[in-house]
């Protein structure tokens, strides 16, 4: 069956699978830079080195991600991707990997930085929210949306190359808990789960994706308050705070590492800790989020 | 000190008191902050250390995957970020793993801390907002797992806990192993011993003026007045007590009733006798 190429994040995709959060592709006819096959997948990678669990990277940068019960995804260099589904995998979860972490390798394999953001549309640009899981980056998107930003990514925000710092969008698409969901007064019922049993489920807001790369406006930190410290929002001045804090919100940085894209990384890190304000945003993971969206648009705005 | 170094309990056994005790003791004695100074001994469950180590989060597999992917981050774990963390996995290998979530390999050392499952059964009741038969039942349910995300993120991923028994002797009866168990009932009745034999265990000061000034800052009354003057944010959101509630040995006598104490000591009758709790 012939389908539609993709966009996802600037790069033509063709694929056997469907990929119904993607925008479709509407630009030149170049061939595509990413193919997404079906087929078979060794269980093990040649010359390959464990990165994590389930990751394996061989010296020709290829890399192997192995999900026991979703399946195997081999990622060439070339961007040739094959998927060997686990016979029982839904389609939803093989499109959660390599929507994912599939994404986040391909990012690595190009020396593209992909922080692990949710982000969405503020004044004609994008403000990525980053944590750890559960401190509340996709909820806040989702309070954004709701108010009709557009959101520009979820896990996985690709940075281009610049300068200036530009994000590549990924796809309008929020994972989102039970809770979260019921919180902002929607509902689960025919929403696709996560995982099978999972009272996860993906959120899309398919007429809100957007096309071209957007100047990075600003990036929060959530973190909860530690130590007696007051719940708000403040901006970190010193750049060693901000590269650090962006270090540790890189997605999967043992895989750059593992393929040596350090350099890149750390100059992409370098033009946002120079040219993009960076905040930190204090609150319980818990709190309602609606208090703090007036206040961060109104920062972002200046 | 290469491995992990472990305090594990079954829940509401006494951990958070050791964890306190050796937080307040790896500062010289001085008191602790309880939302700050226990992450020095943090808990090998918490979600942001398993995600970052297993490189993807937790939160997209499934119960099953994380079986099989725990132990094997146990090893990164142990490799990259050695050190003291609490527990509450048991020894055993759950449904659909190989291994357990801690293979012996990863371990350095582990004190193992266990209370009598009748104060534990109240205890757990309180914490987590259940009936005291809701907890007699999940201390006898072989396949009882925690830190499952029901509608909501839980900042922990899946454990393996097992019935109480089942997960008392999985560690006691650990082979290759090397271990110090510590009856929760022996710490309180003889505290300035036991919590030196802890700190031999595990290479800290064991000296008795450094050790009672470390017993003082996480005496129960200091952690109680804590939590009841800034919260605790361990404590469990159903809750329906503060978390240090009583601390004591032998409640149950008063607060179980006679029914259910009878089913606890037989369905653990064995384990009990061993551990001398009658």
């Amino acid at each position: 069956m012939p389908m539609t190429d993709g966009l996802l994040c600037g790069w033509r995709i063709r694929s056997e699978i469907a990929l119904p959060e993607l925008l479709s592709w509407q630009g030149d006819d170049r061939p595509p830079d990413l193919t997404v096959c079906l087929g078979e997948v060794d269980e093990h990678l040649p010359g390959g080195r464990e990165i994590s669990p389930f990751i394996h990277i061989d010296t020709n940068g290829a890399g192997l991600l192995q999900v026991p019960m979703v399946g195997r995804f081999l990622v060439r260099p070339s961007g040739d991707i094959t998927v060997a589904p686990h016979p029982e995998a839904s389609e939803t979860e093989i499109r959660l990997f390599l929507l994912g972490s599939v994404l986040g390798l391909v990012c690595h394999q190009r020396a593209l930085l992909p922080l692990h953001a949710s982000s969405v549309v503020i004044e004609g640009g994008a403000v990525a929210f980053c944590g750890h899981s559960g401190m509340g980056k996709s909820t806040l998107a989702l309070r954004f949306a709701r108010r009709g930003h557009a959101v520009v990514s979820d896990d996985v925000c690709v940075l281009d190359s610049g300068p200036p710092a530009r994000v590549r969008p990924s796809f309008p698409r929020l994972k989102l808990w039970r809770d979260a969901i019921e919180d902002a007064a929607l509902s689960s019922e025919g929403l696709e789960r996560n995982r099978r049993g999972q009272e996860k489920y993906h959120f899309l807001e398919p007429e809100a994706g957007v096309r071209d790369p957007l100047p990075l406006r600003a990036i929060f930190l959530l973190r909860r308050p530690e130590r007696g410290e007051a719940e708000g929002i403040e901006r970190l001045s010193a750049p060693l705070d901000i590269l650090a804090a962006l270090e540790a919100e890189t997605f999967r940085p043992q895989i750059g590492r593992a393929l040596g894209t350090e350099k890149a990384l750390f100059q992409a890190r370098t033009l946002i800790a120079n040219s993009v304000p960076v905040y930190q945003l204090r609150r319980p993971p818990d709190a309602p989020p609606e208090r703090w969206l007036d206040a961060i648009a109104a920062i972002v705005r200046g | 000190m290469s491995g992990l170094a472990l305090i594990a309990s079954y829940p509401k056994s006494g951990n958070t008191w050791l964890r306190a005790f050796l937080a307040s003791h790896l500062r010289g004695g001085q008191p602790i902050d309880l939302n700050g100074d226990l992450s020095r001994i943090k808990n090998l469950t918490g979600r942001s250390l398993q995600d970052k180590h297993a490189g993807l989060e937790h939160s997209d597999l499934t119960p099953d995957e994380v079986a099989l992917l725990r132990p094997l981050t146990s090893r990164r774990i142990a490799q990259l970020q050695p050190g003291l963390y609490k527990t509450h996995d048991s020894n055993l290998v759950p449904l659909g793993a190989r291994e357990p979530a801690i293979p012996a390999d990863a371990i350095d050392r582990l004190v193992y801390i266990v209370r009598d499952p009748r104060d534990v059964a109240i205890s757990m009741a309180h914490h987590f907002g259940w009936t005291p038969e809701d907890s007699v039942n999940q201390m006898a349910d072989t396949t009882f797992r925690m830190g499952r995300s029901s509608t909501r993120l839980n900042m922990n991923v899946e454990q393996w806990v097992s019935s109480w028994s089942a997960h008392v002797e999985s560690w006691l009866d650990a082979a290759d192993l090397h271990l110090l168990p510590l009856r929760y009932e022996d710490l309180l009745a003889d505290p300035l011993e036991r919590f030196t034999e802890l700190c031999r265990f595990l290479d800290l000061d064991d000296t008795r003026h450094a050790i009672s000034r470390s017993l003082e800052a996480s005496s129960f009354t200091a952690l109680a007045a804590q939590e009841a003057r800034t919260g605790f944010r361990e404590r469990y959101p159903a809750s329906t007590a503060p978390f240090f509630r009583k601390g004591g040995a032998g409640g149950w006598r008063g607060e179980l009733p006679p029914g259910l104490a009878e089913r606890v000591a037989s369905a653990h009758n064995r384990v009990m006798a061993r551990l001398a709790y009658r």
